[in-house]
């Protein structure tokens, strides 16, 4: 049959085609579908010219047309000898040749339909008849040699054909249909397919004309179970009866064979007798057939239905034993080969062999040791198609085999085994469970919705972020429906778990804990608004190799039957789903691994942890982390506990070579404390060098009048005290000796502490006393204000509010002080322990220019201050003007103090003495100052003031200056001469802020005018001067004549030393400030006499010892350094060594 | 007890914890952390004393318990009190965005006043010095340009990626920048030596004291 055929489309249509191209199926040899599409059975694997062309697919209703017909049967005649297609048709040399096969009436074109009633159609071929048509071939004579059926056999529409049709014209003279003829056929009665649309039309011819796949001829007992028992439809979808004039056709044209065989028809005795097991009454079949009998009219489709006709034809045949055998009898042999056999569908769901599985059935003694599956009452979850089975009434007439044999058949063969061998022992349950009693519709939904078949709440599980994905796999409930589908007898509808599965997610992927998550990630949050690195793990997690189709257990297909399709073959891991180990690494990477395994001399069966996956650490779920955990735990403890014996063993290592570094240190250290032999190394000088930051700092203080305020700021703390306590000391002294006002701040609270403990030692050392000339006394002498807090935005409003912050001291009265900027101040000193905070200030408070700013720093801050150190330029830039670091410039400081003030001048340690040292003698006579340096072993303790002051080297202020008089810097000073210069010079000349002509000009001196010498360079080539205003700058010598000085100093003695201290620039106040200080020193009291004088008591040997350690301590320090070097150095050659000979071993 | 006692004590304290800090050379034990404990108890109780009575105590005086105080001084004085307050809900989990409120303030006027400073008190100054030390000498000043050049070379990430996708840079930026490693190395060298210094100079003074105290200073 052609395309054309099948592919009618509705009348009415506009793509239908004319009646010519409808009928070219005997043709279109070439252009024929698959003969599978005519045939009544589901397709088969037996070639195509075994099938049976009687039963013509389904045909668009009203697509017969009669005149096509009448035209094909008047040509066949003439065409049969030509083109011998209808002869060559298997359906025609059977039809010449045998008796015509016994179709089902209802599967009969309607037109041979009409011909069977009319003569003895011609029979399929012998080999082309299906087994059971042989076999009722074989009652019937031998099929003669075919002929062409004779003219009078020819009913007479086909006997007329070359008469004139009777009745309206087929065709008006327009050409196109009469209307004649067209209101004939709205005559005709209608038929249920006219009800069809085009698509639906044209969805069963696709489906007619498609080859099924081997899933759809594999009968699918759920799909079965889901639908009901199809009905007879009226009719097959092939031409109307109207079409093809079926209504006029009587009993009396039915065939011979037909009417021959129905009063046969009985059911065999095993059936009878099953029916009988059952108690059920036998079924009525020769009433049934009585139409038949009495030969009044065809039987309807709805009656004639082919197993009924079949059973009625083959009732003695011995292979039918029973019903069932019946039914499958009555399928043809190659579609039966098609089907898999009930072993297969055993296999498949999961279920005991029916030889050998069910032997329980049969004894009912041993019904305890059925299968739980099939005791289990499931009454509830009883399919539709049992229900009707159980319903059913044997006493009608046996529901005849269906045209479309689907698995229906094979199911209703199963199900019938199954009770025809459960029968004779039915159990209460089976009658419970084959007997559930729905009335409707509705009790039967109902009966679904009972509490025993109701889902897991896996829907709620998997909207927590966090699901615990092991206590969802490990439902209780879902274990149950798990177990109640396994059984045959109570299959839930496929869709019902397809659904909750579908909501689950895991409809596509793996069904493993990852999937299930990054699934629900990306539904919840698009692809697009994760971020880059998210977006490429995506990437990468999707170009990962597949997982190993292992294919689903044969547990898990028995579990949940239904869902085989949508679970991936990665196998379900209880309690530790969706880890790394999931990972199926593909072939290179297995290589590489092998590879690396070799080069790393790993074996492969060594069980390691595996690290979890990207996809892992990035989706957190708890469930995940506890199973990791869980499953890392033993390998974890146990290379924790080779990491803590690593730890071990390298701590003892450590140990051992940290205590004998620090044993060497402390002993280098020490030992200069005691040993003489090792103080090593030249002391500090006792003068800083002219031009260095040192002399600057010392400058800066130097240049203090009376009155001045001058802002100390102690940043540091406990840490730092052993370093900068000793400089902030010297700074305090120096600047309490030039009678200014120290005004001490700290943003540590620690600091403040720190700077309060200094001027309580100072407080409480009468020689300080007795140089200053008064008790050290808090807000007049000094005042220490509370700490800034906020740190560097406490600086920030330090700076720009100096008022208000400096309004409250630190013991929370009131200072007194008016200050409004930092320029007020007349030098600002900046004891720092750390570089930030020296930056700290530098950058926050705002140092007016000409104002000397001095940072005390310690070595270790010392690096990073640097930068901020503008030698030459004393606060021009906003930088430091000078710097001091650590103890070696304290300990030049003091010596420098002790220079200008020799006997007031107290220890730098904290313990200093209560008293005046014995050895520091009012007499100040300077010795040699190579004394620390030539004589090491006679340590201090019996001389340190004469060492101190040996090595001050007081400069000679006539040789220094060049001039007879000294100069001095305070004018306060008083009998101290002053020394005025002479502009000598044809133009103004410029005083600049520094010793050179890269400083900018301060002012200009016209020539003539007069100014303050205060000070010089060491070669003379620059004067500092101090202007009428007050104002300080630089002069170039060969611009300015020294006058003579008012008054004529006191020569100061020569030293030695003077060379040393060469470079000091200003010195000639400093030997006026020292015989001011002089001056002013107080006579001894006479006790104090007596005291100096007096033998050192025990407690008077304190302060020499103090004093004494001074040097000691630098020794210490000089064979620390070399100690450290030493050790560092070794340690480096060590590891180089060690690098070396490691890289040769390898 | 009088204050020489107290002293004395004071004096002696400081001995015996000054043994217990050393005792770490010997590996962590109970008596360094005990002596390390009593420091920073110590240190942070004072800290607190302080920054009660010199902080906060004026703070009030000056703004809510003055005579003249009005409202808005009264409020004034509360807002660093409610600023605190907001910060201290940060322990709060729920609470803890309110103070949010007074780390914006710190953060934020901090990063302000750093960035203000670090450019008017660091980078302007420095290299105007850098160019000053080039004119005051010669070699000395351009031996400083020099490191501070490479240095700055040497911290740029600034290159060019090559076909293979390699960053590269030139060769006379690679070379001017291993110069500035240079500089940065001997700069990192100071540093430790430094603190090497600094730990030597603070051992060496606690070595005196122990004497002092031994011998009955």
């Amino acid at each position: 049959m052609s395309d054309e055929f099948q592919r009618r489309p509705p009348p009415g249509h506009p793509e239908e085609p004319d009646d010519e191209a409808f009928f070219n199926w005997e043709m279109a040899d070439d252009e024929s579908p698959p003969e599978d599409e005519l045939s009544w059975e589901p397709a088969g694997d037996e070639p195509p010219d075994a099938e049976l062309d009687w039963q013509p697919a389904l045909a668009p209703p009203g697509a017969a047309s009669m005149d096509a017909v009448l035209d094909w049967l008047a040509n066949l005649p003439q065409e049969d000898g030509e083109a011998g297609a209808p002869t060559e048709e298997p359906w025609f040399d059977a039809a010449s040749s045998a008796a015509p096969p016994p179709p089902p009436a209802d599967d009969l074109p309607p037109w041979l339909k009409q011909a069977d009633a009319l003569e003895e159609p011609a029979a399929p071929a012998e080999d082309d008849l299906p087994p059971w048509l042989r076999e009722a071939d074989a009652a019937t004579e031998p099929a003669p040699t075919p002929e062409p059926p004779p003219a009078e056999a020819l009913p007479p529409w086909l006997a007329g054909l070359d008469e004139e049709i009777v009745g309206p014209p087929l065709v008006s003279d327009t050409g196109e249909l009469s209307e004649d003829w067209l209101a004939r056929a709205e005559q005709l009665p209608a038929t249920g397919d006219l009800g069809l649309t085009y698509d639906e039309w044209m969805a069963r011819q696709e489906a007619a004309v498609r080859v099924p796949d081997v899933d759809e001829e594999t009968p699918d007992l759920s799909e079965a179970f889901d639908e009901p028992l199809p009905e007879p439809t009226p009719g097959t979808g092939e031409l109307p009866a109207w079409a093809l004039g079926l209504e006029e056709l009587d009993a009396s044209a039915a065939p011979d064979w037909l009417r021959e065989e129905t009063p046969s028809v009985r059911l065999p005795a095993e059936t009878k007798d099953r029916f009988e097991e059952f108690n059920l009454p036998e079924p009525a079949l020769d009433a049934w057939f009585e139409p038949f009998d009495a030969e009044t009219a065809p039987p309807t489709p709805e009656e004639a239905r082919p197993a009924d006709v079949l059973a009625g034809l083959e009732p003695e045949s011995p292979a039918q034993s029973d019903w069932a055998a019946l039914i499958d009898s009555a399928q043809p042999e190659a579609e039966t080969a098609s089907m898999p056999a009930p072993q297969d569908i055993f296999e498949e769901l999961g279920l005991p062999s029916p030889e050998t599985g069910y032997d329980f059935l049969d004894q009912p003694a041993a019904a305890s040791a059925a299968p739980e599956w099939f005791t289990e009452p499931e009454a509830a979850a009883a399919p539709e198609w049992l229900e009707e089975l159980s319903g059913l009434d044997l006493t009608a007439p046996p529901e005849p085999a269906q045209p479309e044999p689907e698995a229906a058949p094979a199911d209703a063969d199963l199900l019938a085994a199954l009770r025809g061998a459960a029968a004779p022992e039915p159990g209460p349950e089976e009658f419970e469970l084959l007997e559930p009693s729905f009335d409707d519709l509705d009790s039967l939904l109902a009966s679904y919705e009972a509490p025993e078949v109701r889902l897991p709440t896996t829907d709620r599980n998997l909207l927590d972020p966090n699901p615990d994905i092991d206590r969802l796999l490990s439902d209780s409930e879902l274990e149950q429906i798990a177990a109640r589908r396994s059984t045959p007898s109570g299959p839930t509808p496929p869709d019902d778990s397809l659904d909750w599965l579908r909501e689950m997610g895991v409809s596509v992927g793996p069904v493993s804990a990852a999937a299930i998550l990054r699934r629900q990630a990306e539904n919840e949050r698009p692809l697009e608004e994760l971020n880059e690195r998210l977006q490429q793990l995506h990437q990468r997690g999707q170009e990962l190799p597949p997982p190993a189709d292992s294919g689903p257990s044969d547990a898990l297909q028995t579990l949940l039957p239904g869902i085989k399709q949508f679970i991936a073959p990665t196998p379900v891991r209880a309690g530790l789903p969706g880890l790394s180990g999931e990972l199926a690494l593909s072939p290179q990477q297995l290589e590489k691994v092998s590879l690396l395994r070799t080069l790393a001399a790993v074996e492969a069966e060594t069980p390691r942890a595996q690290p979890p996956s990207a996809i892992d650490l990035t989706y957190e779920a708890r469930g995940l982390e506890e199973a990791l955990e869980a499953e890392l735990e033993p390998v974890a403890a146990e290379a924790e506990a080779a990491a803590a014996a690593a730890t071990a063993r390298q701590r003892r290592r450590l140990k051992l070579d940290h205590l004998l570094i620090s044993l060497a240190l402390a002993l280098a250290v020490t030992l200069p404390f005691f040993v003489s032999a090792l103080r090593i190394g030249d002391l500090p000088p006792v003068a800083f060098a002219a031009g260095s930051r040192q002399e600057a700092a010392f400058e800066g203080l130097n240049r203090l009048r009376p009155g001045d305020l001058a802002l100390v700021a102690a940043e540091y703390g406990p840490t730092g005290a052993g370093e900068l306590d000793g400089l902030l000391d010297a700074l305090l002294r120096h600047a309490l000796l030039r009678g200014a006002r120290p005004v001490l701040v700290s943003t540590n609270p620690l600091g403040v502490l720190h700077a309060q403990n200094v001027l309580n030692r100072l407080a409480g050392d009468p020689t300080f006393i007795a140089q200053l000339g008064r008790e050290l006394q808090s807000g007049r002498d000094y005042v220490m204000v509370r700490y800034l807090a906020g740190s560097t935005i406490g600086l920030r409003v330090f700076s720009r509010n100096l008022g208000t912050a400096l309004a409250t001291s630190s013991a929370g009265t009131a200072t007194g002080l008016a200050m409004t900027t930092a320029g007020d101040f007349a030098a600002i000193v900046i004891v720092a322990e750390r570089a930030e905070d020296v930056r700290a200030w530098i950058e926050q408070v705002t140092t007016p220019s000409g104002k000397p700013l001095i940072a005390a720093v310690s070595q270790a801050a010392a690096p990073l201050s640097e930068p901020y150190l503008l030698p030459g330029s004393p606060a021009a830039h906003g930088g430091f003007a000078g710097m001091l670091v650590g103890y070696r410039d304290a300990y030049t400081y003091r010596a420098l103090l002790q220079a200008i003030a020799p006997d007031t001048t107290p220890s730098l340690e904290s313990e200093a003495p209560r008293v005046i040292p014995s050895e520091a003698t009012a007499t100040p006579a300077p010795s040699d100052a190579t004394t620390p340096q030539t004589a090491p072993s006679t340590p201090a303790p019996a001389e340190p003031g004469t060492d101190e002051a040996a090595a001050t080297g007081l400069p000679d202020a006539t040789e220094t200056a060049g001039s007879p008089a000294p100069i001095t810097g305070t004018p306060e000073a008083p009998a101290l001469p002053v020394i005025t210069g002479l502009v000598a010079a044809d133009s103004a000349v410029n005083v600049r802020e520094g010793p050179a002509r890269t400083f900018a000009p301060v002012a200009a001196l016209q020539p003539g005018s007069r100014v303050q010498v205060i000070g010089r360079t060491a070669d003379s080539q620059w004067y500092q001067v101090r202007l009428q205003d007050g104002r300080e700058g630089w002069i170039s010598a060969e611009l300015l004549t020294l006058e003579e000085p008012a008054a004529t100093p006191t020569p100061a003695p020569t030293s030695s030393a003077r060379r040393d201290a060469n470079a000091v620039v200003s010195l000639i106040s400093d030997a006026g400030l020292e015989r001011a200080a002089q001056e002013a020193t107080p006579e001894p009291a006479p006790e104090q006499q007596d005291e100096m004088v007096a033998e050192p008591t025990p407690a008077q040997t304190v302060p020499a010892v103090g004093i004494a350690y001074r040097d000691e301590r630098w020794y210490g320090m000089t064979l620390g350094i070399l100690a450290a070097s030493a050790i560092i150095g070794l340690g480096t050659v060590g590891s180089i060594i060690g690098s070396l000979f490691r890289g040769r071993r390898r | 007890m009088n204050l020489a006692n107290a002293d004395t004590i004071g004096l002696w304290a400081g001995f015996v914890f000054t043994l217990m800090i050393f005792s770490y050379v010997l590996g962590d034990n109970i008596l360094y952390r005990l002596a390390v404990y009593v420091f920073v108890g110590l240190a942070a109780g004072y800290i607190v004393v302080v920054t009660v009575e010199g902080v906060l105590l004026p703070w009030l005086q000056a703004t809510m318990f003055t005579a003249e105080a009005g409202v808005g001084e009264q409020a004034l004085g509360l807002a660093p009190f409610a600023l605190t307050l907001l910060l201290l809900l940060k322990a709060s989990p729920r609470l803890g965005n309110a103070g949010a409120i007074a780390l914006a303030f710190i953060v934020g006027v901090g990063a302000a006043v750093a960035l203000v400073g670090a450019i008017t008190g660091t980078l302007l100054p420095l290299a105007s010095a850098t160019g000053g030390a080039v004119q005051l000498d010669v070699l000395n000043g351009f031996l400083l340009f020099l490191g501070v050049a490479s240095t700055l070379v040497y911290f740029q990430y600034l290159a060019r990626r090559d076909r293979a996708g390699a960053v590269r840079r030139s060769l006379v930026v690679r070379t001017v920048g291993a110069l500035g490693q240079g500089v940065v190395i001997i700069t990192l060298a100071a540093l430790y030596a430094g603190a090497v210094l600094t730990s030597l100079t603070i051992f060496s003074e606690r070595v005196a004291f122990i004497l002092a105290r031994m011998t009955g200073g």
